[in-house]
């Protein structure tokens, strides 16, 4: 039991290792297939085919709310394109006979246009999130306690966006980690008398508000000491949840923000 | 997936003085007569619907279709109806549907396939 102990603490480590690399890695390989806008103002554009070429000199107004696909940028000139397939009936396909894949409408806006009166829309209202957490403070109940035990590791989990607009999302996350436990004579019922630190795994599950890449949340988990240490059943907080805030930075994110 | 049947319309769109709310204020049978002095207005288009599982989907060809018209009633992401709309007799028979089927108001997500705009009621 002892040497499978062993192993396993040794395959978390590695695994909780690799997955902070993982993650850290992982800011660069949210690949977008596709640029998708919403227009915050009107805005004017003219008809063009899928290379730029204007083919209407009557001006057109894009209405605001409207969501478009970015298709090309030319130069100070953008070819926007305005249907956008359907997740929800991605499966249900009608497979019409004809097609009007040539006729998709093209439009003509600038470069100047794009920035200041459009912005990324959201298409991704839940999306998976992976990052860091700090939990720098423990609070233990039964029998009450607080200490500076602190845990890292990788959280990951589903990530709630409610608006495009306000940089404010709500993730539930779950975590795994290395902690750093303190083991005196009190967290042992007296078994040893000098303080000393022991590494613990820790799983842990939480909720988290984010504001932009800060990101703020509270959770819970367990400090699992290793079986192999001396004071595995005297350590008086075994198997017992503790609460803490926990402090993190998204690093990845697979939304499709831009 | 199969389409139980497809009909041409003419489909006028939007807040009209007989009509209240946005939303489809009148769809009749496609008669190639009343096309050309219909589509001369902005809200009056060529469409078709179908039905697939018992609910109707308006399907919209964007070469028929004025710019103008698109972008105003199919560029955002939803199709709006304020008011239910009863589909009228001829459209129901021509669809198999019983007599008086009525689409609910409501925001009905728009979409595309293959370059068809389509909106599943």
């Amino acid at each position: 039991m002892a040497r499978f102990w062993c192993v396993f603490k040794r395959y978390i480590l590695f695994l909780v290792c690799w997955l902070c690399f993982a993650a850290m890695d992982g800011q660069n390989s949210v690949s977008m297939f596709y640029k998708k806008y919403e227009f915050l103002l009107e805005c004017p554009m003219y008809r063009c085919d899928i290379e730029g070429k204007k083919l209407d000199t009557n001006r057109i107004i894009a209405p605001i709310g409207s969501k478009f696909l970015l298709i090309e940028i030319k130069k100070d000139l953008c070819i926007i394109r305005f249907l956008l397939p359907s997740k929800k009936h991605r499966k249900r396909r009608l497979y019409l006979k004809d097609d009007d894949i040539e006729q998709y409408k093209y439009f003509l806006i600038t470069k100047a246009q794009l920035d200041f009166k459009a912005m990324p829309a959201n298409t991704q209202r839940y999306a998976f999130t992976l990052g860091s957490v700090i939990t720098p403070l423990k609070l233990r109940i039964d029998p009450f306690d607080f200490s500076k035990d602190f845990t890292m590791g990788t959280t990951f989990g589903i990530r709630y966006t409610k608006s495009d607009y306000a940089p404010v999302s709500f993730s539930a996350l779950l975590g795994m980690g290395v902690s750093s436990v303190s083991l005196d004579s009190f967290t042992t019922s007296g078994k040893i008398r000098n303080r000393q630190e022991a590494l613990a795994f820790t799983p842990s599950i939480g909720v988290m508000i984010e504001f932009g890449n800060a990101q703020v949340g509270i959770f819970t988990g367990i400090d699992m000491l290793s079986s192999n240490n001396s004071n595995f059943d005297s350590y008086i907080y075994k198997n017992k949840p503790w609460i803490s805030i926990g402090l993190g930075y998204s690093i990845f994110s697979a939304s499709s923000k831009k | 997936m199969t389409l139980l049947q497809i009909i041409s319309i003419l489909l006028t769109l939007g807040s009209q003085p007989e009509c209240e709310g946005f939303g489809i204020c009148h769809a009749q049978l496609y008669e190639k007569s009343l096309t050309e002095e219909c589509t001369q207005y902005e809200n009056c288009i060529k469409a078709s619907l179908a039905v697939e599982e018992k609910k109707v989907i308006l399907i919209v060809s964007q070469k028929e279709i004025q710019d103008a018209s698109f972008v105003r009633y199919f560029t955002k992401e939803h199709f709006v109806l304020a008011k239910d709309y009863i589909l009228p007799e001829e459209l129901c028979t021509q669809l198999e549907l019983k007599e008086g089927y009525t689409i609910p108001k409501g925001k009905y997500e728009i979409s595309e396939e293959d370059g068809k705009i389509l909106v599943r009621f």
